[in-house]
C-alpha cells in the first residue's frame, strides 16, 4: 500500500463531505418569470365529441302533483328541475339529468349517492336487493331508494334519495329526488306516476309532440338513398324517420308506435358481443349472461357483407332484436326495441331492412 | 485520518455497501405495495436515509441508508481505493477503464437525477403551446396580467405548501397563509339540501364546493389531486378563505390594493422560448381491432428567437430533439382523435450511460484479452 499523504486525504474527505451536504440541502424555491400572454384556443372540438344532450335535452309532462312546482333549470347538466314542498315547510328537489349511455355502471352511481348521505358503499351482489323496477317514459327502468342512518345536519330530519334511471337508446336518464326523509318517502308514488307518463327528448324540436311514438306520422318514409355517409338501404313501408340521438346513424319509428329501430356503427367489434349483449339485457331489465350462455340468445345469419349475428332478447312484453353486421373493420348495430307483439310482426321487415344496407 | 481513509477505501466497506444496496432494493420493492412506485422512489432511493415513524410517534427514525447515501458511499469508496492504491501500470489498464466507467456511470446517474426534467404536453389540433406540464408536481401561481406585453407569474412549488405555513413570495404585496393543504382530495359541488360539510372556503368558487381529503394515491396510473385553503394578509388583502385545487379548471381573481392577480393550483409548468403547435394527430389501429398500430403527431415548431418555423413529424420511436429537449409521442386521449400527448424530457446528462457502458465494456475487453494472451503464451512456452 502506498503511504497516505495526510493533507491530501483531508482535502479528499472535506470535498466529499461538502458535495454530500450540498446534495442533502437541495430544495425547490419560489420562481418568478414572465411569459407571453396566452391566446385563447379558438378551435372547437369536433361535433362528434361534444357532450351530448345537455344543452337541448328536456322533459315534457302533462301535469304535476299539486305540491310540485316546475323551476327554471339551474345546472348545465340538468334537463328539468322541480321543487317539492311538504307539510310543515319540508322541501325536496327532483332533477332530471341525461348522460351518454351509462348502463352497467349502477354500482358506481349508487355508491356515489350513498356517500352523499354518509352511507357505506354497497356491493354488486347487494345492489340487486336495492333495485326496484319501474317504468320511465314507457321504458323499463330501475329505482334506488336510500335513506341516511341519522340526520346529516343537527336538528334537521334524516335525508332520503330516490333515483330512477333508464337507458333509452344511447342516453341514460337519471331522475334524482332528494330531501327530507318523510317527504321524499311520501312522494315516491307520485314520482313513479310522473315517470311513467313523462316524455323525454335528447334534442331540440319545434313541436313538442312531433316524432313521438304516440303522435301520428308527420312525414313519409325517407327516400331509398339516405344522407351522405350512411349506408344505402331500403326502408320498409310504414316506418317513419326520426331525429337520431347522439351516437346514432339513423332512427325509425314504427307505425302505431309499437317500437323503434335505431342504427349505429362502432369501430372493431364494438367492445365484444358478450359485453354488448349484457348491456342490452340490462336495458330491458334482464340479468347478465356468461359466455357459455351466449349461444342461447344469438344466431348467425347471412348478409351481403358476410355473417351477421342476431341477438333476440325478451322480458315480459318487451322484446329487443339486435343485428350486428361486421363491415370494413366496423360493426353496424341494427337495434329494434318495442312491444313483443309489434317486434314479432315486424321482425322480417327489420331483417330485410338490415340486409338491404350497402356500405 | 489514516485509519479513516483505510476504512473508507476497504473492500469490506464495498461488500457491506453492496449488501445494504440489496437490502434497500428488497425493502423498496416491498414498500411499493404501501406507498406506490413514485413515493417509494422518493423515500427509499432519492434520499440519504429511509425513515420509519412508529405508530403514534412524533419523530421518524432513520432505519436504512437511502439510495443517495449508498450511491455516494460507493463512489467515495471506489475513489478512495484508487487514491490509496493507485499505481499506474499498463497491465491494469482494463481495471482502470472499468472503474472509470463505473465512476462516470454513478456520477452521470446522479446528475440525471438532479437535472432531468420530465413533463408532458397535451395539444389539441390547432393548438400551440410554449410550455409543458409536470404530471406529478403542482405549483400555486399568482399571475399578474397588468402588463400588455407579457404575464408575470409567481409560482410557489408544492413542496412549500403545508398546513399552517405562512409565505411571503417575492413580487407580491401580500402574504399567503396556507390554512389547509391536502396532498390528495376530491371536490364535490355543494347541493344545499344535501350538504354535510361546511363550504370549502368563504370566498370565490370554494363557497360552492365541499373539499373531501383523500388518501394518497399509490397506483401507477393514479395521481394525487392536491387542494389547499388559503388566506391573504397585508394592506388591502382580501378577507376570508379561498379554495385552490388541481380539480378547478379556471383560475380565480383576487384584488389587492386595486391590482388583480389570477390564482390557481396547477401542474408545474416548464416554459420554453419556442412553441410547438399540433397540426394533425394520427392514431392508426390494426384493422378490425382497437389495438394501437401507430401514433404520430405532425407539429409546427416556431422559435421567434432564431426565426425558425418548420413542420416535423413526431412518432413512436422517432422523437423530436430540439434545444436539449426531447419530445416523445407518448399517448392520446381515448375517444379524441384530435388530441396528442407528448412526453417532454430535458436531460443534459443523457449521454453519460452510453459513454459509461462503452468505457466499461472496453475495460473488460482489455482486461480479459490481456489474461487470454498471457494464458495462451504460457501454454505455448510450456
Amino acid at each position: 500500500m502506498n503511504p497516505i499523504n495526510s493533507s491530501r486525504a483531508r482535502l479528499l474527505v472535506t470535498t466529499i463531505g461538502l458535495v454530500m451536504v450540498a446534495v442533502g440541502c437541495s430544495d425547490e424555491s419560489v420562481r418568478v418569470y414572465q411569459v407571453p400572454k396566452e391566446q385563447a384556443h379558438a378551435q372547437q372540438p369536433p361535433a362528434a365529441t361534444e357532450r351530448p344532450n345537455a344543452p337541448t335535452a328536456h322533459v315534457h309532462w302533462d301535469s304535476l302533483p299539486a305540491n310540485w312546482k316546475d323551476r327554471p333549470v339551474t345546472g348545465k347538466m340538468r334537463a328539468a328541475e322541480i321543487g317539492i314542498t311538504g307539510s310543515g315547510g319540508q322541501e325536496a328537489e327532483l332533477v332530471a339529468i341525461p348522460l351518454p349511455e351509462l348502463a352497467g355502471k349502477e354500482l358506481e352511481f349508487v355508491n356515489m349517492w350513498r356517500e352523499q348521505i354518509n352511507l357505506t358503499p354497497t356491493t354488486t351482489a347487494a345492489i340487486a336487493e336495492l333495485r326496484e323496477p319501474l317504468t320511465i317514459a314507457g321504458n323499463p327502468g330501475q329505482l334506488f331508494d336510500m335513506v341516511s342512518d341519522k340526520p346529516l345536519t343537527e336538528g334537521q330530519p334524516k335525508q332520503r334519495i330516490l333515483v330512477a334511471m333508464a337507458t333509452i337508446e344511447a342516453t341514460t336518464w337519471f331522475f334524482k329526488l332528494t330531501g327530507a326523509d318523510e317527504l321524499v318517502a311520501q312522494e315516491k308514488s307520485n314520482l313513479k306516476g310522473f315517470l311513467a307518463k313523462v316524455e323525454l327528448h335528447t334534442a331540440a324540436h319545434d313541436d313538442p309532440h312531433a316524432g313521438l311514438a304516440s303522435a301520428p306520422p308527420t312525414q313519409s318514409a325517407p327516400p331509398a338513398a339516405p344522407a351522405p355517409g350512411l349506408p344505402k338501404w331500403t326502408v320498409p313501408a310504414g316506418w317513419t324517420a326520426a331525429t337520431p340521438g347522439p351516437m346514432l346513424l339513423a332512427s325509425f319509428d314504427l307505425a302505431g308506435g309499437g317500437g323503434k329501430v335505431t342504427v349505429s356503427s362502432l369501430g372493431g367489434d364494438g367492445g365484444g358481443l358478450l359485453m354488448n349483449v349484457n348491456r342490452w339485457r340490462g336495458q330491458i331489465g334482464l340479468s347478465p349472461l356468461t359466455g357459455d350462455q351466449l349461444s342461447g340468445v344469438t344466431k348467425e345469419i347471412d348478409v351481403a357483407s358476410g355473417k351477421a349475428t342476431l341477438v333476440d332478447l325478451s322480458n315480459n312484453d318487451r322484446r329487443m332484436l339486435i343485428l350486428v353486421v361486421p363491415h370494413q373493420g366496423q360493426s353496424g348495430f341494427y337495434k329494434f326495441l318495442g312491444d313483443a307483439s309489434a317486434v314479432g310482426k315486424e321482425m322480417d321487415a327489420f331483417l330485410q331492412f338490415a340486409k338491404s344496407a350497402q356500405y | 485520518m489514516r485509519h479513516a481513509l483505510k476504512f473508507i477505501s476497504s473492500l469490506r466497506l464495498t461488500v457491506a455497501l453492496l449488501s445494504l444496496s440489496l437490502v434497500l432494493v428488497f425493502a423498496g420493492t416491498i414498500a411499493q405495495v404501501e406507498y406506490g412506485l413514485w413515493d417509494t422512489q422518493v423515500r427509499f432511493f432519492r434520499s440519504l436515509f429511509v425513515y420509519w415513524k412508529p405508530a403514534g410517534g412524533e419523530f421518524a427514525i432513520p432505519v436504512l441508508p437511502g439510495g443517495y447515501l449508498l450511491g455516494w458511499a460507493l463512489l467515495v469508496n471506489l475513489l478512495a481505493a484508487h487514491y490509496v492504491r493507485f499505481k499506474f501500470a499498463w497491465s491494469k489498464l482494463g481495471i482502470f477503464l472499468t472503474h472509470f466507467g463505473l465512476i462516470f456511470l454513478l456520477l452521470g446517474q446522479f446528475f440525471t437525477e438532479q437535472m432531468q426534467v420530465e413533463s408532458s404536453m397535451r395539444l389539441e389540433e390547432g393548438q400551440s403551446k410554449n410550455y409543458s406540464e409536470a404530471g406529478r408536481s403542482t405549483e400555486l401561481v399568482f399571475i399578474d396580467h397588468s402588463n400588455s406585453e407579457f404575464d408575470e407569474v409567481v409560482a410557489i412549488p408544492q413542496s412549500q405548501l403545508a398546513s399552517g405555513r405562512e409565505l411571503a413570495p417575492p413580487k407580491l404585496p401580500f402574504q399567503v397563509k396556507i390554512e389547509e393543504f391536502h396532498l390528495n382530495s376530491r371536490l364535490r359541488q355543494r347541493a344545499p339540501m344535501m350538504s354535510t360539510n361546511p363550504p370549502a372556503a368563504t370566498q370565490g368558487i370554494g363557497v360552492q364546493a365541499e373539499l373531501i381529503p383523500a388518501a394518497r394515491a399509490t397506483a401507477m396510473d393514479a395521481i394525487n389531486v392536491p387542494s389547499a385553503i388559503i388566506s391573504f394578509k397585508g394592506d388591502g388583502a382580501p378577507t376570508g378563505t379561498w379554495l385552490v385545487s388541481l380539480n378547478l379548471d379556471q383560475p380565480q381573481t383576487i384584488t389587492v390594493g386595486g391590482k388583480s392577480w389570477d390564482t390557481a393550483l396547477r401542474f408545474t409548468r416548464h416554459y420554453t422560448p419556442y412553441s410547438i403547435g399540433l397540426l394533425d394527430f394520427r392514431h392508426d389501429k390494426y384493422m378490425g381491432t382497437e389495438k394501437a398500430k401507430n401514433f404520430s403527431s405532425q407539429v409546427r415548431l416556431t422559435n421567434p428567437t432564431t426565426g425558425e418555423d418548420r413542420e416535423t413529424l413526431i412518432k413512436m420511436n422517432q422523437p423530436l430533439r430540439y434545444a436539449g429537449t426531447t419530445y416523445f409521442q407518448a399517448s392520446f386521449e381515448p375517444g379524441r382523435d384530435d388530441i396528442t400527448i407528448l412526453q417532454v424530457v430535458r436531460n443534459p446528462a443523457w449521454l453519460t450511460p452510453y459513454i459509461s457502458v462503452i468505457v466499461i465494456g472496453l475495460g473488460l475487453i482489455v482486461q480479459f484479452s490481456m489474461h487470454l494472451f498471457k494464458f495462451v503464451n504460457r501454454r505455448k512456452s510450456s
